[in-house]
């Protein structure tokens, strides 16, 4: 590449116009220490400290501790997943225990709902029932009593509200 | 699987962040900081990395976003990062490695002064050789903005080297 060539690109450089190939181009003309002319020598700083930054890097202990850190929070994200797993069981568990709660507690309150006997006797238990049936009959013997003598009285009534008026017209 | 990927295809982009950071943030310490933060959320994203195109855009983005955040939050104007530039510089004799030590630390200095979307576009540009687009879109802005930045980083470097041949010839 000859000095004209080299004006051009550092021209087009200032433009911002030039390549990526072209600025590599111009890097490697002037990291060369011959035949750069004269007035393209102070440009050489430049494209030198460009390169020289390039060089800049981290050493190897990095990556050690970066793998170590990732190691570290991979390790914290299996205890989460461990520990969102105990939680599920445990609620599992926990809902297990108050169904049972509750179909314990059913079926003890279905129980006392029940009938259970009272007499282990059955002759004194038909004595009982005869006995309460035969009270049931005297009270609604004694009911319709009453309910009889109801009735007459009304009659009684009727017959004296349908003679009065007539009396009192005539 | 995921540690083999992120060892194979991440971790070797630990550099590229450093001087990306270290670019913008100069200070060492915090530069490695910030680079470690950033492989640890890439790494707690590692479920989203298969629907991630462009994987070391993404990383960048990261890093930026983080490099943003700190400069946001505290003021570097005071604190300088000095790279050792001797290994980049094969100047034969003393006297054109001292004039070239100064114009390179000059740069230096003048690039640790100009807006951080500056500095940040020039890295990637000049240093990382990365093109437009990818710029554009690590930074998150338009391709036209990228080379506005890198047109004004370029033309502040190119007026200090106007200034220093003037200065140099008789």
């Amino acid at each position: 590449m000859n000095a004209r060539e080299i004006d051009i690109l550092v021209e087009k450089y200032w433009d911002c116009d030039t390549s990526r190939e072209e600025e590599c181009l111009l890097k490697e003309f002037f990291s060369q220490t011959e035949e750069i002319p004269d007035h393209l020598i102070p440009l050489k700083s430049i494209f030198v400290y460009q390169k020289a930054q390039f060089d800049v890097c981290l050493n190897e202990a990095f990556d050690k501790k970066i793998l170590s850190l990732i190691s570290q929070e991979e390790g914290k994200a299996k205890k989460e997943v461990s520990l969102s797993q105990v939680m599920k069981i445990a609620a599992v568990a926990l809902l297990c225990v108050i169904v049972g709660a509750v179909t314990v507690y059913l079926s003890a309150h279905k129980n006392t709902t029940t009938y259970s006997d009272t007499y282990k006797n059955p002759q004194e238990a038909m004595f009982v029932i005869r006995h309460a049936v035969s009270a049931v009959g005297n009270n609604l013997q004694e009911g319709r009593q009453e309910s009889v003598n109801a009735i007459s009285t009304l009659n009684k009534f009727n017959e004296y509200i349908q003679i009065s008026p007539k009396a009192n017209i005539k | 699987m995921y540690q083999t990927a992120f060892k194979n295809n991440i971790l070797p982009l630990k550099d590229k962040f450093f001087r990306f950071a270290l670019r913008i943030v100069p200070n060492v310490n915090e530069a490695e900081d910030i680079v470690q933060d950033a492989m640890l959320k890439i790494w707690n994203k590692r479920e989203e990395w298969a629907g991630i195109e462009n994987m070391e855009a993404y990383c960048y983005r990261v890093v930026k976003n983080l490099i943003w955040d700190r400069i946001q939050s505290k003021d570097y104007q005071n604190e300088t990062y000095e790279v050792q530039l001797h290994d980049g510089l094969e100047a034969q004799n003393p006297y054109t490695r001292m004039v070239e030590d100064e114009q390179v630390h000059l740069i230096h200095r003048l690039i640790e002064k100009l807006p951080a979307a500056q500095k940040a576009t020039m890295q990637l540009r000049d240093i990382e050789g990365l093109p437009y687009a990818e710029i554009a879109e690590i930074l998150n802005i338009s391709e036209s903005q990228v080379k506005n930045n890198l047109f004004r980083g370029r033309k502040k470097i190119k007026q200090l080297f106007e200034k220093i041949d003037n200065y140099e010839r008789p």
